[in-house]
Formats: C-alpha cells, sequence, structure tokens
C-alpha cells in the first residue's frame, strides 16, 4: 500500500497559516506524508512542488479572499504541464457562494472553518480509492 | 528536460520510494553526492538551500533529497526541510525531494541512495542529502554519499559528547554554523581539540547560512575532498549496505505480518510482558 502524499499550500501574501498547520498536522496524524510548502507561494511553485514530489494531492489554504484567482492559475497551470490528474482542493475562509464556482473550474472539494479534520481524511481517502489512484 | 519527463522522472522516483522499483538501489551514482547532516535545527535546509544556490550560479543542474521524521505513532509525516528551498521550486534545473524516515533509523530513508540514483541518471550533479536531524546516530548517510558534512550551531555545544561515537567520526568537512552567534568561535575550539585528540584532520568551515557567509568556502572545501576521493579512488556507495537494509526491511515486516496473522506475534508480546524468557520466546517464535 502507498502511503498517501499531500502538499499543503499557502498562496499569495496571504499569511493566515493557522488552519493550514492544523490541517498538515491532522493529516500526518492520520497518516498522510504531508509536505507543507511554507507562506507566500505562486500558483508555479505549488504545481512544480506537487509535481516533484509525486504528490497525490495538492491543499491550498486561503483566507484572503484571493481564492477564485488563485484556483485558476493553478488547475491552468497543472493542465500546461501536463499534470491536470493531480486533484486540488481547497480550505479557508471561502464564501458558500464560490463554492460551486470553484467546482465548476476543477476544484475538487472545498473545507471550512469548522469541517472536522476527519471530514477531509475521509475524503481524501475515498477519493485515492474511487479514482484507483 | 521536457515538462513530460520531468513528470515521469518524478514518477519514477515516487516508485522507488512506495518500493515499486528495486533496479536504482544498486545502481552507480556518478554524480557527486554531498550529504548534511547535524542535530535539529542547526540550519541544514538553510545550508543546503545556499549550496542550491551557490552550484546553480555555477551553471549545475543540482538536486536534493531532504529527510525528515515519520511519526512513530501513524506512520504519517510532516515533511518541511523544502520550505527553505522553496525559492527554488519553479527552476527547472533543480530537483527536490522529501522523503520521510518511516521507521528506519540511521538518518536517512532506505530510499535515499536509489533515488540519488535514479536523479543522477537524470544529469543532476551535484546531489545533496539532508538528514533527519535528531541529534542521535545519523551515521548511515556516510554509506551513501561521497562527501559528508556535519554542521553543528554554537548551540549544540554539549551535546558533541553524546555525538562523539558516531557522528563525529563520519564527518569529511565539519561547519560551525549560526557564527553570527557569540561563542562560536568557542565551538570551533572545542571541535578542534576532539579533532587532535582523535588524531584525524578535517577542515572546520564557519558559516551563517541566514546570511550566505561562509558559503563560497564550504563550496570549495567541498570541491577539495570531491577532487581527493575521485582521484584517489572514489569512495564508492556501499551497494552490500543498501541491499542489507532493503532485505532487513523485507525480512522484518514479512516475518512480523505472518507472526501476526498467526497471532504468535501479539502472543509473545504480552508473555514478555508477563515475564517470560524472552530467548525461550524467540525460540517459539522461530519454530513457528
Ligand atoms: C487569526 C486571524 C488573523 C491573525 C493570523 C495569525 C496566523 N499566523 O494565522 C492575524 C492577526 C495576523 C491576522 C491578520 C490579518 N487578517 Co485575519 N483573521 C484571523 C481570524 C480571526 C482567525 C483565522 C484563524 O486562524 N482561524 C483558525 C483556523 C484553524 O481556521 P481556518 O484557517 O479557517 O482553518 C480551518 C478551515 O478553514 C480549514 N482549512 C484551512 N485551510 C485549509 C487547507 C486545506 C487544504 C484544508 C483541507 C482545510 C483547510 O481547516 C481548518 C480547521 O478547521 C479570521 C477570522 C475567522 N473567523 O476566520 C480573520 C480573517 C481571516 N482576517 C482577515 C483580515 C482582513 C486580516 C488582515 C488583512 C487585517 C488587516 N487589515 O491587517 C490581516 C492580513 C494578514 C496577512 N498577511 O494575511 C479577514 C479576511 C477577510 C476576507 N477573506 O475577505 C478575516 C476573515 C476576518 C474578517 N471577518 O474580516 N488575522
Ligand atoms: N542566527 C542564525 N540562524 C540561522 C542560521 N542558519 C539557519 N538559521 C535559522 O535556524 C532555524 C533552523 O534552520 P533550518 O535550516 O530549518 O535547520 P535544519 O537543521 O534544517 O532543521 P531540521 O531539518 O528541523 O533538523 C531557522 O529559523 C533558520 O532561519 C544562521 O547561520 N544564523
Ligand atoms: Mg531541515
Amino acid at each position: 500500500m502507498r502511503k498517501l502524499k499531500v502538499i499543503v499550500a499557502k498562496a499569495g501574501l496571504d499569511g493566515h497559516d493557522r488552519g493550514a498547520k492544523v490541517i498538515s498536522r491532522a493529516l500526518r496524524d492520520a497518516g498522510f506524508e504531508v509536505i507543507y510548502t511554507g507562506l507566500r507561494q505562486s500558483p508555479e511553485q505549488i504545481v512544480s512542488t506537487a509535481i516533484d514530489e509525486g504528490a497525490d494531492f495538492i491543499g491550498v489554504s486561503i483566507l484572503s479572499g484571493a481564492h477564485m484567482i488563485v484556483a485558476k492559475k493553478i488547475i491552468e497551470n497543472l493542465a500546461e504541464r501536463g499534470a491536470e490528474d493531480i486533484p486540488v482542493f481547497m480550505g479557508g475562509i471561502i464564501p458558500e457562494s464560490d463554492i460551486a464556482k470553484l467546482k465548476k473550474i476543477g476544484i475538487k472539494a472545498v473545507f471550512g472553518p469548522g469541517t472536522p479534520t476527519s471530514e477531509t481524511i475521509n475524503y481524501l481517502r475515498n477519493y485515492y480509492k474511487k479514482n484507483d489512484m | 528536460m521536457t515538462c513530460k519527463s520531468r513528470i515521469q522522472l518524478a514518477r519514477l522516483i515516487r516508485k522507488i520510494e512506495e518500493g515499486e522499483e528495486f533496479s536504482y538501489y544498486t545502481k552507480e551514482i556518478a554524480s557527486h553526492t554531498i550529504g548534511i547532516t547535524g542535530s535539529g535545527g542547526v540550519g541544514k535546509s538553510t545550508l543546503t538551500s545556499r549550496l542550491i544556490q551557490y552550484y546553480r550560479e555555477k551553471g549545475n543542474r543540482v538536486a536534493v533529497v531532504a529527510t525528515d521524521p515519520s511519526s512513530p505513532f501513524s506512520g504519517g509525516a510532516l515533511l518541511g526541510d523544502r520550505i527553505r528551498m522553496q525559492q527554488f521550486a519553479t527552476d527547472p534545473d533543480v530537483f527536490i525531494k522529501s522523503v520521510a524516515s518511516r521507521g528506519k533509523q540511521g538518518g536517512v530513508a532506505l530510499c535515499s541512495g536509489a533515488i540519488a540514483a535514479a536523479l543522477s541518471e537524470a544529469g543532476y550533479n551535484p546531489i545533496i542529502i539532508e538528514t533527519l536531524g535528531i541529534g542521535q546516530d545519523e551515521i548511515d548517510i556516510s554509506n551513501i554519499v561521497d562527501t559528508s558534512i556535519v554542521v553543528f550551531s554554537p548551540k549544540t555545544g554539549d551535546q558533541i559528547q553524546a555525538m562523539k561515537a558516531g557522528i563525529m567520526e563520519i564527518g569529511d568537512i565539519f561547519v560551525v554554523n549560526k557564527s553570527d552567534l557569540s561563542s562560536a568561535d568557542a565551538m570551533v575550539s572545542q571541535l578542534t581539540k576532539e579533532l587532535t585528540e582523535s588524531g584525524r584532520k578535517i577542515e572546520i568551515i564557519k558559516t551563517v547560512a541566514s546570511t550566505g557567509k561562509g558559503i563560497e568556502q564550504l563550496a570549495q572545501a567541498i570541491e577539495r575532498h570531491k577532487l581527493l576521493i575521485f582521484s584517489v579512488s572514489r569512495k564508492k556507495r556501499n551497494a552490500i549496505y543498501q541491499i542489507e537494509s532493503i532485505l532487513r526491511d523485507r525480512i522484518y515486516s514479512y516475518i512480523k505480518e505472518s507472526l501476526q496473522k498467526k497471532k504468535y506475534w501479539d502472543d509473545a508480546l504480552r508473555d514478555i510482558v508477563k515475564g517470560c524468557d524472552i530467548t525461550d520466546i524467540l525460540k517459539r517464535l522461530l519454530s513457528s
């Protein structure tokens, strides 16, 4: 059985890193191998990191309001580099009304404040199983 | 290298990591391999980042394999060395791979050497391997790399005593990082004394990884060591060590799993806790 590998990334100038650290630790404690990128990452850096690390998932934490732009750029960049098969999910402060829009451009799931970390963990495990990655 | 083949390289490395591809364990590494070891927080990753910068300015294509510990409870890991190297994430001539120790002792992952072999084949040279930093016996690195660098910081002073047995014996170059802090010179004298006592002749370089001070000198020391080993007889990667490690890992998992299936394992643990003789229990386990 493979270990599941997740990139947890903070994009742009958003300095809120508590949520990203909470989710990183929760995933580690659930047996995932988490690569945390640190703050102020460009979409290109996030995508390159995911490719080189052979990641199974990219998780982006955004509380700055820039989620639409960042999501779009990451999805575009993945496609440009032929890595569109790496699923992207998001967390942070994201208005309910934007979730459908995010999903439309290719974000697989959004986990806002108050989501129990077990929900995220189960989602990722099931996604991996379902898609037989 | 094109985008597509970079993805292929990353996928190959992932297969090596997951134990799905074994051929690289015994492959020669043509590239120069540099190990960076030392206690937690001494500045290994920051130093590695500076070395990447140095080699990029020289026009080299550089790769890094950075190790962090796996949690013994969950088996998961939080790999954070890369944070200090993220400015190179989009450089097409830099490849950074994070690996977890996955229960292996010794400071490097089981797969580190094999991953270095794949990176060497892909044309990266040098390849830098950062060990995890728990300040115990991270000495396996010397079985994998050509040039081992042991990093100290002024604060690691009291730890030297504890490390003497292992880590003091493996270094090809010693670095006293954080030499912007006072007592760096005291650290250098202490190391010099240790080295004199053990009769070893090793360069000690002072660096400030956070500003880049001393990196040029470190790189020159690395170059001198490289010329030495490449011109005389290159210290070969210990292939036997690699194979032994992986065999030990596989045999252990295999035996443990098959014993667990038949509950022998749990019974043995319970009996040991009860105070039964370990030798008797071992005999029982081996005959079952
Ligand atoms: C603490 C805080 C700060 C701290 C941040 C400390 C730090 N190092 O993180 C400080 C004081 C520095 C700060 C500063 C600012 N803040 Co502030 N801050 C908050 C606050 C109160 C709580 C955020 C927090 O830490 N929550 C706790 C964590 C655990 O929750 P979380 O991040 O939401 O994460 C959970 C989930 O979202 C999810 N999750 C998060 N990320 C991810 C990723 C993945 C992959 C997954 C699966 C899940 C996931 O899992 C977590 C656990 O459930 C929020 C308000 C709020 N109620 O959210 C405002 C808030 C985020 N801040 C805000 C603002 C405006 C700012 C400032 C611009 C203020 C200013 N004018 O200076 C600055 C910007 C700083 C910067 N450089 O970005 C706004 C953002 C508005 C917006 N998005 O439009 C908010 C929403 C407050 C508000 N209502 O106006 N802030
Ligand atoms: N003052 C000072 N701080 C430094 C220097 N080099 C690194 N640091 C800081 O030391 C801390 C640890 O640096 P890292 O490079 O992450 O250390 P590490 O040895 O890789 O740590 P682990 O991988 O966790 O064992 C960071 O906060 C760095 O900014 C230095 O030369 N001087
Ligand atoms: Mg480190």
